[in-house]
């Protein structure tokens, strides 16, 4: 982090930018080794460079300057309670949060239900439009009679009542 | 989980939707039943027969209201099943006879027989809650009534 920052801002004593010469990883393996975080192998070969190149060694000392500024200079703050009783609180905290169960709006739960019904229904209306006359129940649709007329000399009288529900074929006696 | 209940919902209305269209079709191939009456009109009160009965309501409103005759008796009654494109002859009395044919999407071929010999032949689409009523007077003033009608699958 230090040295993200101070490649961003921090100049060297000559004014240019040190960016400019070393990459980031190079960098960043200087903070490793300021923070020990780095091999032993690893830290061998930063000395080593350290001990080489004046930039990274100008580098070190500005990294190491402000993280012991910091370290020096940071503010204590302590909680008032113990680690184990200040985690505890934030806890039952949690724990204690009524777990609101969302309900989507009852028209949106029969919509998501209404929906594949409505498109079967519409399938099935499609369908009946190809296929009414294939079905029994919409026979009414095409509820017409036909009278054998191949008789000579028929006097049958036909008619058909709507409010009864009933084709009446009317034979006369001595036909 | 979300996408599997929604899933499921599909699944469903699909199922439903097979059933729907499936089963007409399944129960039309089981045939119709028909029931088929020979009733007789009058204005008379009930003859001395055994085997004339009270026929229901519900008929007898109807076929009131189209005919001018004040009493009607049930002389016989029958329930048949006519399936696909089938035939079946209904002994209706020993003069009366009856021949039902099924026509698939085209209705019913009701032939009627009297005394062995063709009477009449009518094509007919009969939806539930519709009838066939083949009728014709009589001596002394009196009527028959032949009536078909679907009851059901």
């Amino acid at each position: 982090m230090l040295a993200e920052k101070w490649q961003l801002c921090l100049p060297d004593s000559s004014g240019r930018s040190l960016k400019s010469n070393m990459n980031t990883d190079k960098i960043l393996k200087i903070q490793a080794y300021l923070d020990n975080e780095l091999s032993s192998d690893e830290a061998r070969q930063i000395a080593t460079w350290l001990d080489r190149d004046p930039e990274a060694r100008s580098l070190f000392h500005e990294l190491r300057d402000i993280k012991s500024a910091i370290v020096g200079n940071e503010v204590s703050l302590a909680v008032p309670e113990s680690r184990e009783f200040y985690w505890s609180k934030i806890k039952r905290s949690i724990e204690a949060e009524p777990i609101e169960i969302v309900h989507p709006p009852i028209f949106a739960r029969w919509l998501r239900w209404a929906t594949p019904f409505a498109a079967a229904a519409a399938t099935i209306a499609l369908l009946v439009s190809f296929t009414a006359f294939d079905l029994p129940g919409l026979r009414l649709k095409v509820a017409v009679h036909e009278i054998d007329d191949s008789q000579e000399e028929d006097s049958s009288i036909t008619f058909h009542s709507q409010a009864e529900g009933m084709t009446v074929v009317w034979i006369p006696s001595g036909h | 989980m979300r996408v599997y209940c929604f899933g499921s919902r599909w699944i469903f209305a699909l199922f439903s939707f097979f059933v729907i269209t499936c089963f007409p079709h399944t129960a039309e191939a089981e045939g119709i039943n028909y029931q088929a009456r020979l009733i007789w009109g009058t204005d008379e009160m009930k003859p001395e027969k055994p085997n004339l009965k009270e026929l229901d309501a519900k008929t007898k409103d109807k076929l009131k209201a189209i005919f001018k005759w004040k009493n009607y008796f049930e002389v016989d009654s029958q329930v048949v099943m006519v399936g696909a494109n089938e035939l079946k002859k209904v002994k209706m009395s020993t003069k009366c006879e009856i021949e039902i044919q099924d026509l698939g999407k085209n209705g019913v071929e009701v032939k009627l027989f009297g005394e062995g010999k063709l009477n009449k032949k009518v094509k007919q689409v009969l939806p539930a809650g519709e009838c066939l009523v083949m009728a014709g007077d009589d001596s002394n003033a009196n009527a028959w009534f032949v009536m078909l009608c679907p009851t059901g699958k």
